[in-house]
């Protein structure tokens, strides 16, 4: 069954004006979500996955611009809607559950008031109808009643976590981004909350957008994913294709580096750093640390190719990715 | 710690502070160089009047018996004969104190509600013109004394164009029979308005820069980037979020500004005529009138601490997790 | 090593420092006004006490700005202007004393109450805490008329209640800093504690103290103005407070507009320059303030 696309993301490019120049944060990302499906985006710290995905509800740094591209939802495109709809979008359609739930609730404020708050933005609802709706929401990911007249202060991070995670579905929104929302959490409580947002993904059917920095958690909770590198993306496509067949050497080089995927081996690291976004690199911009740079990639900057159906790899040479693969579990490859 | 605890240990610490200050009053008052009796005595009085004074204060015991002989002396209500009124300190000061406490409380709620808004519209707009703008406002009034921006305004508004009174609290000849009548009469307001818009204008620059750089700080955390992403309006999240969050230091720093506040009223009391304890104490501290220039002192700090200890009742109130833990 | 990269740095920011165009402006006027506070004598018409005489041997009293007398005179004949200017001196030795003793005793009791914690901090902190409770103004005047009035007096009692700022300031600064692993390893492998403060910690609280110089330097040429406005001055000081006193206490506020407006203009453009100066300087270096 084809499902229908929930939001296309198309040629996003993001700048931040900074003292010391402009950094190109993100530059002709494109990619799709369908209506109830999980996407994951993933990526190492600093590639711009989350400014890519914040960028959807208009979320960025005073500093920032968004110097090109369009965001389509629902037939319209977010980023040249007035400030009016935009708000009307926010939460209502497009929810956010946000990194670092230790920070993401006023201090001020309980519970109740700021879950109460997202409702009464967009619908007139009242104080009990508002409990009412609140109480459907905690059963649906675990938590008691009785916080509600708890301010943040008094609740540990996963529960912070969950009531965020509520508070994001309080409205039943189409799509929830979902930015790295475990990151903060010690390991145990990332697992519950890994199993909590897959749970009520599949029951709610409600679309997500899953950014992380690591490619295992994306594998447990996504269909399709985009790889991330320097502020583009590097890879698309269904999750067990990349995973099993990556084009692209970074792909490549962040399986081996991750464990307990794919066959049981030594943990391979690609050598380097991203680059300085400050100046736009000439050339493909994994050319310094790939392994397998020809003299076309320092010159010439790949444009996302289609390889395989769906996917699609930023590379020249994704026709020898099969020769790459076989070169990139080898250790002195990446030497 | 529980609401109870934290309203003790901030009362205690306040009885503290008025111990210091009590003890540091002493020690100023009788170091008079040279004739001890100086401190409660003028030059004028009679050898008997003096030997009655030091035997009513007890100056020829020692230190420490006079020293206790003070504190119980003035929680008793005993400040002295003032000498140029020749009347009891205690009953001068406790009318000053009522017109101090009358301007200083107009005066902390305009400065420091101002400059909270002006601190927050300029974190708000940061870079932008109206930030540039009510900066240079806000320095540009604390930079000059009060005693100036007070005697050009008497000189403008009331010399020149006789907009309002010349000072004073209110216009010679009036009548009150109660509080109410005594306080809340357009003559009365007419003379509070220049001496509480001069001084607004001075203090309101503390509060102002400081919720600045609260607002700054706070407006970068994540709880203000999940409001907006609630689809909530922009003035709602600096107003409901930003700013009641950007109050809580500001409110901290209100024992510094009291401080400041009550020091800085001297001086406008004295140039517009108010007759509280400022102008009180000056001309007291100029005539050498020593029991009532202390009284004046005693009294200046009871309320400096009093409205520290409101501060902290504000602060516990605004921030919940003061209270639960 | 750390102290000449830190004093490179700050040289380097005096350079940054012109191209804000306001703190520009207001570096230059302090500038003017430590000219003008040494050229005095030279500058000014008259001396500061002299009274002046017309043809007809009448004392010039409150004569409004002419070409003789820029800014008009007072009741007793004298040029306000010369008062004026010579009023400068005593608004800077002020302005640098009191910001030198501030810095200096703020820094020092801030990082040893920061360093030390425990017992000490306790009871410093305690102590700024109390002296939070006294008005300036009020023990000012207290302690002048009881011992004296005189300028120095003046400047260790406004230093006095200013180190308090500072001090609370800087002592979260080092407890921030005192956690740092350079500070802690430089603890396990035996350096002394002093050394510690002086070659770590110190250099990372000079900008706050600094910053507090400034203010403080503000602060105290307008306490210094207060205190000789309400007649406690140094008796033989003739400072830009005591020209005010003398107008107000000759009851000339409602007349003689050249003579009160003056004195108390050149607070403000000083004391105004010194915190605009301030304000540019501490963009330069306090990243959290940086506008983009």
């Amino acid at each position: 069954m084809v499902k229908p696309t929930l939001l296309d993301v198309k040629n996003l490019a993001i700048e931040y004006t900074m003292r010391g120049g402009v950094i190109h944060a993100i530059d002709g990302v494109s990619f799709e979500v369908k209506a109830g499906e999980c996407f994951g985006l993933v990526g190492e710290s600093g590639c711009g996955k989350s400014t890519a995905a914040k960028a959807i509800l208009g979320l960025w740094a005073s500093n920032a611009a968004v110097t090109a591209g369009e965001i389509i939802f629902n037939g319209r495109d977010l980023l040249r809607i007035g400030r009016g709809d935009l708000s009307r979008v926010r939460w209502k359609e497009i929810a956010l559950i946000p990194q670092n739930a230790m920070n993401a609730l006023d201090p001020v404020y309980t519970i109740f008031d700021q879950i109460y708050e997202a409702m009464r933005i967009h619908k007139n609802v009242r104080k009990p109808e508002a409990r009412e709706r609140i109480a459907e929401l905690f059963g649906l990911v675990g938590l008691k009643e009785d916080i509600l007249t708890h301010f943040p202060h008094q609740l540990s991070g996963g529960m912070k976590q969950r009531v965020c995670i509520a508070m994001a579905l309080a409205l039943e929104p189409q799509l929830v981004i979902a930015d790295e929302p475990t990151t903060a959490l010690d390991v145990l409580i990332q697992d519950q909350i890994l199993q909590l947002v897959k749970g009520l993904q599949i029951r709610l059917q409600v679309a997500v957008l899953y950014i992380s920095h690591d490619i295992s958690i994306i594998s447990h909770m996504c269909t399709r994913i985009a790889v991330m590198y320097a502020g583009r993306i590097v890879e698309l496509g269904d999750l067990r294709g990349v995973l099993k067949t990556p084009y692209h050497p970074y792909t490549m080089g962040l399986l081996n580096a991750t464990p307990n995927i794919g066959q049981v081996r030594e943990l391979i690291s690609i050598p380097g750093v991203p680059p300085d976004l400050r100046v736009v690199p000439k050339g493909c911009r994994f050319a310094p640390r790939c392994p397998f740079v020809k003299d076309r990639c320092r010159l010439e900057d790949p444009d996302l190719y289609a390889v395989d159906g769906d996917r699609r790899a930023r590379c020249f040479f994704t026709s020898e990715a099969l020769t790459f693969r076989e070169l990139a579990q080898q250790e002195q490859t990446w030497k | 710690m529980s609401k109870q605890r934290y309203f003790f240990r901030r009362a205690v610490h306040s009885l503290i502070t008025l111990w210091v200050l009590m003890t540091i009053l002493f020690c100023l008052f009788r170091l008079l160089p040279g004739d001890p009796v100086a401190a409660v005595s003028s030059p004028e009085m009679s050898a008997e009047v003096k030997r009655d004074l030091i035997e009513r204060f007890e100056l020829d015991k020692p230190l420490y018996v006079q020293y206790v002989g003070f504190f119980r002396g003035t929680l008793r209500g005993d400040l002295g004969i003032s000498f140029a009124y020749q009347r009891p300190v205690f009953g001068i000061v406790l009318a000053r104190a009522s017109n101090t406490l009358i301007l200083i409380i107009v005066v902390f709620i305009v400065s420091y509600s101002l400059g909270f808004l002006i601190g927050v519209i300029s974190a708000w707009k940061r870079g932008s013109r109206i930030d540039n703008v009510l900066l240079l406002f806000a320095l540009g009034f604390r930079s000059a004394p009060v005693l100036w921006t007070g005697m050009m305004a008497l000189y403008l508004l009331s010399y020149l164009w006789h907009v309002f009174p010349v000072g004073g609290i209110r216009s010679p000849g009036s009548v009150s029979t109660n509080f109410f009548e005594h306080f809340f009469n357009l003559d009365f307001l007419h003379h509070l308005f220049l001496p509480v818009v001069v001084s607004s204008l001075y203090f309101m620059g503390f509060p102002a820069l400081l919720t600045r750089s609260a607002m700054l700080e706070v407006m970068d955390e994540d709880f203000i980037e999940l409001a907006r992403a609630k689809g909530l309006k922009e003035v709602a999240v600096m107003f409901k979020h930003a700013a009641r969050n950007a109050i809580l230091p500001a409110v901290t720093a209100a024992a510094v500004f009291i401080g400041w506040a009550f020091g800085g009223i001297l001086t406008v009391e004295y140039v517009f005529s108010w007759p509280g304890l400022g102008t009180e104490m000056v001309y007291a501290v100029g005539y050498r009138d020593y029991p009532l220039a202390q009284g004046c002192f005693i009294f200046i700090g009871l309320l400096i601490i009093a409205a520290n200890l409101v501060a902290d009742f504000i602060y516990g109130y605004l921030d919940p997790r003061i209270v639960y833990q | 090593m750390e102290m000449r990269a830190r004093a490179r740095s700050m040289l380097a920011g005096v350079t940054k420092l012109s191209k804000n165009r306001l703190g520009l402006a207001g570096s230059i006027v302090i500038g003017c006004f430590v000219g003008v506070a040494i050229l005095a004598p030279y500058l000014a018409p008259y001396g500061a006490m002299h009274k002046s005489f017309n043809e007809r041997g009448e004392l010039e009293s409150l004569q409004k700005p002419s070409a003789r007398h820029w800014f008009g005179t007072t009741m007793q004949g004298r040029d306000v202007f010369s008062q004026v200017i010579y009023g400068t001196r005593v608004a800077l030795l002020v302005g640098v004393l009191d910001a030198l003793l501030t810095g200096f005793l703020g820094t020092l009791v801030g990082i040893a109450a920061g360093y030390s914690r425990g017992r000490v901090d306790d009871f410093l902190m305690r102590f700024v805490d109390i002296l939070y409770s006294i008005p300036f103004e009020p023990f000012a005047i207290a302690v002048l008329c009881i011992l004296g009035p005189s300028l120095w007096r003046l400047i260790a009692i406004i230093a006095l209640l200013l180190w308090r700022d500072p001090a609370r300031v800087i002592r979260a600064q080092t407890l921030t800093l005192s956690q740092r692993p350079y500070v802690k390893s430089a603890r396990a492998s035996g350096a002394s504690d002093l050394r510690i403060m002086w070659v770590h910690i110190a250099p990372n609280v000079l900008p706050l103290t600094f910053a507090y110089m400034a203010l403080g330097a503000g602060w105290a040429i307008i306490a210094e103005a207060s205190i000789s406005f309400l007649g406690f001055g140094d008796p033989g000081v003739m400072s830009w407070g005591t020209i005010l006193n003398h107008v107000f206490v000759n009851g000339q506020i409602g007349n003689a507009w050249w003579w009160s407006f003056p004195p108390g203009a050149m607070i403000v453009l000083l004391v105004l320059s010194i915190f605009v100066t301030f304000r540019a300087y501490e963009e330069e270096f306090n990243p959290r303030l940086r506008r983009w």
